[in-house]
């Protein structure tokens, strides 16, 4: 049942695949099979073997290499680790997860290969959050037959050649340049380090998402702000306004907000943002055609990137915005 | 009646007891039994429902303990996962067998000290079946509690250490890691 166990950079890559394959349930190739109380998804060369109760997910997940990984609804910091005790009929261990975050989703990476202790009865596991413990238990019917099925899966994958005559790759609909791709308002762009989908105001200000070491939206207001400076932010969508607290932040001449999560952009056909400065707010509009598409667009290609083995930034760095040409002049206080 | 966990003190101890001191702090309490003006044997514990505690027993030696309502094998090592809101560590804790009920030793005492910081110490141990049995103790009092029993045991000559009584389980199956 035990697959090649996979180093530290790539256990987060596929780390990474596991919020893909939890972002897209319903992917048009995905092949699934039930074996008890556990499911197999196959698709996208990700090879997916897992069980579900209430609200979590636990399950192994195998691209070159392969994890254990749980998701669950408790909130955790992306990167940190966490002490936690698995308890099956044949053992218990206590092991470390790494958590990782998209939107709201939080999926915790064992870094343990738990498989010798995987047999029938049901699987407990004791986290350890903020001095208490979040237990969550899962069947194991089916899991040696499931995890068996995608591990040959993966095995059959890699021992096929290609195609002699594989078709080429097609290009972009809207551009020539096959690292920027239009949909309706918004772009999705790639440069070596980095992955993009924005929208640029007609007054030069922008709304995005980038991915680098990880994937977060920003702002880049037409109004100047201070570098370092914390400022509000009003965000309005179609279902609702609410307040963002950010700090103001440069890459280059260029001054922008990390406003981290999605703040709406599955509402409505616009997304407002004002920058509060001085009492005054200033409303910037931004159109949403298009995202729905820019959006994943930029996070599957990055996630590709690093399936591939694209280093990773030393560090979590924030984010540039995407280059644009015709920037407004910025002026700090 | 007195709590489980003060059964547990008086069973490490030697001798019979003259007198009895009984103290509160926060959620924590301490039971210290004198031979004249000797302490012969002493706790501090807190409680987490019934049949639920965990606190320090001193007599012949002194050590951490747990009490649980659950059954162990007397001589069986179990692990476990303890936790506050800033540390974890993984313990191995030895069955002990009471009239009273089930004692269960850390092998680890030095680990438990790092942890009795903060508001709470958690932990987790796993039962047969994927299961776990939750123990929370409030922390509130602790030190003081701690310091009536263990600091004046030390003033009178007592050197903390784990019981090493020989009676750890050979060769633990895998099975027997858990409750």
């Amino acid at each position: 049942m035990r697959a090649g166990w996979a180093g530290s950079s790539l256990f987060r890559a596929i780390a990474l695949m596991v919020l893909a394959v939890l972002a897209a349930p319903a992917a048009a190739e995905m092949q699934t099979q039930v074996y008890g109380q556990w499911h197999t998804d196959i698709s996208n060369g990700l090879f997916d073997a897992f069980t579900v109760k209430a609200e979590s997910r636990f399950g192994l997940l195998c691209s070159k290499k392969c994890l254990y990984y749980l998701m669950r609804n408790k909130p955790c910091k992306e990167g940190a680790r966490y002490s936690a005790i698995v308890n099956t009929p044949v053992d218990a261990r206590v092991v470390t997860l790494t958590c990782y975050r998209d939107d709201r989703v939080y999926v915790f990476r064992f870094d343990a290969d738990l498989g010798p202790i995987l047999a029938g009865g049901d699987l407990g596991v004791a986290l350890a959050l903020d001095g208490q413990f979040d237990v969550a238990t899962f069947s194991l019917t089916g899991v040696i037959d499931a995890t068996r099925a995608i591990v040959a899966a993966q095995r059959t994958l890699e021992s096929t050649p290609p195609p002699a005559s594989a078709p080429p790759p097609v290009p972009p609909a809207a551009s020539a340049d096959p690292q920027v791709q239009r949909f309706g308002q918004w772009v999705s762009e790639a440069t070596s380090d980095a992955w993009y989908a924005y929208t640029d105001a007609p007054s030069g200000a922008s709304f995005g998402y980038t991915c680098r070491a990880g994937c977060n939206f920003y702002v880049h207001p037409r109004s100047p702000c201070m570098v370092g400076g914390a400022y509000d932010l009003v965000v309005s969508n179609q279902a609702e306004r609410f307040r963002i607290r950010a700090t103001c932040l440069t890459a280059g001449d260029w001054r922008y907000f990390d406003i981290g999560n999605d703040p709406g952009t599955g509402r409505g056909s616009t997304i407002s943002i004002s920058l509060l400065a001085v009492g005054e707010e200033t409303p910037e509009t931004f159109s949403l055609e298009g995202a729905k598409e820019a959006i994943p667009s930029a996070r599957r290609q990055w996630m590709q990137s690093l399936a591939s083995g694209h280093p990773l930034p030393a560090k979590e760095l924030k984010l540039p915005p995407p280059p644009i040409t015709d920037a407004p002049p910025v002026v700090t206080h | 009646m007195l709590p489980l966990i003060a059964f547990v003190a008086m069973a490490v101890t030697t001798g019979g007891p003259a007198s009895e001191q009984t103290q509160s702090f926060g959620k924590w309490h301490t039971h210290i039994v004198l031979n004249g003006a000797s302490m012969q044997s002493g706790s501090a514990y807190t409680e987490d429902g019934p049949g639920t505690g965990f606190g320090v027993a001193c007599g012949r030696v002194c050590t951490f303990y747990l009490v649980s309502p659950i059954p162990c094998v007397d001589g069986t090592e179990y692990k476990a996962l303890a936790a506050n809101r800033t540390e974890t560590g993984e313990i191995r804790l030895r069955c002990m067998h009471l009239d009273v009920g089930d004692g269960l030793i850390p092998q680890d005492g030095a680990l438990i000290e790092e942890l009795l910081t903060g508001d709470t110490i958690s932990f987790a141990f796993p039962l047969r079946d994927g299961q776990f049995n939750i123990s929370s103790f409030s922390l509130n009092g602790a030190k003081q509690a701690l310091a009536a029993v263990v600091g004046r045991w030390k003033q009178e000559g007592g050197t903390v250490h784990a019981p090493d009584d020989g009676s750890k389980a050979a060769d633990p199956g895998l099975n027997d890691t858990t409750l």
